[in-house]
């Protein structure tokens, strides 16, 4: 997938988020921000399922290459993830008066990205690459499972974050949920593309693994 | 700040983080190509001192 493709989805987003979408009733422009925030957090949770499954591959297969697709997904996950606990923050201070608050859909999120914060921790402290490897795919299975309960959250206990669906679909109707649509199509293009340059990354160490292997053996 | 103020901020938020990191990643990319090439050169030198 060609980067300009990436680059006029996310343009597209922006347009679509910014001019296309109207102003909301109450919030006014300061609504916006769901537009960029509700995607951050789809792609957050889209890569930490391809964590999952490239986890899962690598402890069936010991394919070197599932474990590289299970770490760069997790490093595009905390970009991600990061970036909808930024937007969030700086929704949350005009509209309910403080950065932060201790509610089960924020605390959950936090909890995630401190998941897979220590799963890139981890990897970065074992040396030995199928070790490493096996023991990153056990916390990248057994963390995933913090998604379902940040996605939940605001349906099983107390909260004050707004649901973004409903038990009957969306919760925004009309050019809203065009709007949100353009932008969660742009952020997936862009969660694929960040996950595929940083994939040619991790292959690239291998490589430089391998051949310092061989030089040392010769 | 006002509303418009935090809307901007949450934008540039984005934008920026993309940004850095996609350089982060083309950087970490040329360093890792100049080691790889580097690491090929020795063995091929290697490789020919050794017949």
């Amino acid at each position: 997938m060609s980067r300009y493709i990436v680059i006029l989805a996310m343009l597209g987003a922006l347009y679509a988020a910014l001019v296309y979408a109207p102003t909301e009733a109450t919030m006014g422009d300061l609504q916006r921000i769901f537009y960029f925030h509700v995607p951050a957090a789809w792609a957050g949770f889209l890569s930490f399922a391809v964590v999952f499954v490239a986890s899962v591959q690598w402890l069936r297969t010991k394919a070197i290459r599932w474990d590289a697709l299970a770490g760069s997904s997790a490093e595009v996950g905390i970009v991600f993830t990061s970036m909808a606990l930024i937007t969030g923050s700086l929704w949350a201070k005009p509209t309910w008066g403080t950065w932060w608050d201790w509610d089960p859909r924020l605390t959950s999120t936090l909890i995630l990205w401190l998941v897979y914060v220590s799963y890139l921790m981890l990897r970065s402290t074992v040396d030995a690459p199928s070790k490493r490897a096996s023991l990153a795919a056990v916390v990248g299975i057994l963390g995933f499972v913090d998604v379902p309960i940040v996605f939940m959250s605001i349906r099983w206990w107390r909260t004050i974050h707004p649901a973004v669906l409903g038990s009957g679909g969306f919760e925004v109707e009309g050019s809203m949920l065009l709007a949100l649509l353009v932008c969660l199509v742009a952020f997936t293009l862009l969660l694929i593309h960040l996950v595929r340059l940083r994939l040619t990354l991790e292959l690239q160490r291998v490589e430089v693994l391998q051949l310092r292997e061989t030089i040392l053996e010769e | 700040m006002g509303n418009l103020t935090f809307m901007f901020a949450a934008y540039a938020v984005v934008w920026v983080v993309v940004l850095v990191y996609s350089f982060s990643i083309a950087a970490r990319h040329r360093s890792l190509e100049r080691e790889i090439e580097m690491l090929k050169a020795v063995l091929a030198e290697r490789q020919r001192v050794d017949g």
